[in-house]
């Protein structure tokens, strides 16, 4: 065997280097060819997309029938890219024009795509199925099993999207059992829960009632993070639902003096405040006012502000001394809502610094702005 | 109508391209920029007499472009008409854009119709 390889070594390295070179030529001729090919499709499509496109433009105008425009798609691509710009589209137009879309993306076919994302293991693909049938008026019962079972998905855009779907579509119970599900998911993030809720609010319009009572119930069971429950009160307040302040008060009143959660506390003054819950300022001057969280003080601050009773003033006068500089903005904030107030004129520590008038100037600003 | 020069800057393309479209259909005259550096510059050489301007935008957001030409002393922003077409809703983003200048708002989702009018009525004061 040595004495053949000896004899053979130049013919061996010979085919070695022939072989390698014929299989780098495949390889480089292999990626020309596919670039090659991409970039036809890629032109393609281009084309096509500029095609329907102005198509599109036409016929949500009304300058093209609904006949007219159906008669020029054919291939599934047409499909996939009408989808597409569609989609762009109707997130941005409102009356007519997103009737008219909506028409559109009701196609048999795009339809069919759809239901057929369905059957895929990607979450991304089912997802996009979901808010595509968010969208719909109406759908086939039967898919909802399906959409409710993805509200439990780990995959936070499935769980999001399927709920928003469920949101639209689903039962009074079949609703309450997505949020539930979404609230636990702490890979959704608060924004898209407030998404849900005020898409919740939407189609329960006449029904402000129950979107409120599922809040509070929530809210009640105390099983969510801290970071949650929050979110539920302030969605109430977003939402303003007046008809939770008791509701949130007794939330308030039960907080524990020496161990309640920053992030639930500020929620609650916040939103008690806004719905002007003046059972609260009792409590504020006495124990939230000397809170060792600054995010707590911050919205004692801000609250005192709404109210402007004769009780808070002297102690905005001492919160502007505080070691937080937002606590101090919005304690001189509400306290420029006292009419006998003039910020510039009040006689503390620090008020000739440089840091002073620098909040002095953003505190006009803000006025000026309305925030 | 009088035509007007109607400067677009806008970067999502379809919305863009149905603005364009129905504006050229009234008679005016229609540039569209899709990125804020674009935008700033258009207005200079364009010279629009109104600019529809979408808030978030890249390169430079809507309200950069209001700050810069304020800000420019041989820019004179009286000269332009500015419609704000943004889905951002928050009032101190809106308050924003009018302190910057802007005489009419339009938030996303708009109707076309609607947006139509208030563009007449900002081209008509």
């Amino acid at each position: 065997m040595i004495d053949y390889l000896n004899t053979h070594a130049e013919q061996i390295v010979l085919i070695v280097v022939i072989f390698l070179a014929i299989f780098s030529l495949i390889v480089f001729v292999g990626a020309i060819y596919s670039r090659w090919v991409l970039n036809l499709k890629e032109k393609k499509e281009k084309k096509i997309r500029e095609r329907l496109s102005d198509l599109v433009i036409q016929y949500v105008s009304g300058d093209l029938s609904f006949e007219n425009l159906k008669g020029e798609l054919s291939t599934e691509t047409d499909y996939s890219i009408l989808m597409q710009i569609s989609n762009q589209l109707e997130k941005n137009l409102e009356g007519e024009e997103e009737i008219r879309l909506r028409r559109l993306l009701n196609l048999p076919p795009i339809r069919k795509f759809f239901i057929g994302r369905f059957e895929t293991k990607d979450p991304l693909e089912r997802a996009k199925a979901c808010l595509y049938f968010s969208r719909q008026n109406k759908i086939k019962k039967s898919i909802l099993p399906k959409i409710m079972s993805y509200t439990a998905s780990k995959y936070p855009v499935l769980a999001y999207s399927s709920t928003m779907a469920i949101i639209v579509h689903g039962s009074t119970r079949q609703k309450k059992e997505a949020i539930h599900r979404l609230l636990i998911n702490e890979g959704v993030s608060n924004q898209a829960l407030n998404d849900i809720f005020k898409e919740f609010q939407v189609e329960s319009s006449e029904e402000d009632e129950v979107e409120a009572q599922l809040l509070m119930r929530f809210i009640a069971d105390k099983a969510y993070s801290d970071k949650r429950t929050a979110l539920l009160i302030r969605t109430l307040g977003e939402l303003n639902f007046y008809q939770s302040a008791e509701f949130l008060f007794n939330e308030f009143k039960h907080l524990s003096e020496d161990h309640y959660s920053p992030v639930i506390a500020t929620a609650l003054i916040d939103v008690l405040a806004q719905f002007g819950m003046s059972d609260i300022l009792e409590d504020l001057h006495k124990i939230y006012t000397n809170s060792e969280h600054r995010e707590v003080r911050e919205s004692t601050a801000k609250a005192f502000g709404f109210f402007t009773d004769p009780v808070s003033k002297p102690i905005l006068k001492w919160l502007m001394l505080d070691r937080d500089f937002y606590v101090r903005f919005y304690a001189a904030k509400s306290l420029s809502n006292y009419p006998d107030v003039q910020l510039s004129e009040l006689d503390l520590p620090g008020m000739q610094s440089d840091d002073y008038s620098e909040l002095l100037g953003e505190i006009e600003t803000s006025k000026e702005l309305e925030y | 109508m009088a035509q007007s020069k109607i400067l677009v800057i806008e970067d999502e393309e379809m919305t863009a391209r149905l603005i364009t479209y129905r504006l050229k259909s009234l008679g005016h005259e229609v540039r569209h920029e899709k990125d804020g550096v674009k935008g700033l510059n258009s207005i200079k050489e364009f010279k629009p007499d109104l600019v529809v301007l979408d808030i978030m935008l890249p390169g430079l957001s809507g309200f950069e472009i209001l700050q810069k030409l304020q800000d420019d002393e041989d820019f004179d922003l009286d000269s332009i008409k500015v419609l704000m077409l943004s889905s951002k809703k928050r009032s101190e983003d809106v308050s924003r854009g009018f302190n910057l200048g802007a005489m009419e708002y339009v938030p996303k989702p708009f109707k076309m119709d609607e947006f139509l009018l208030r563009l007449n009525r900002v081209l008509n004061q």
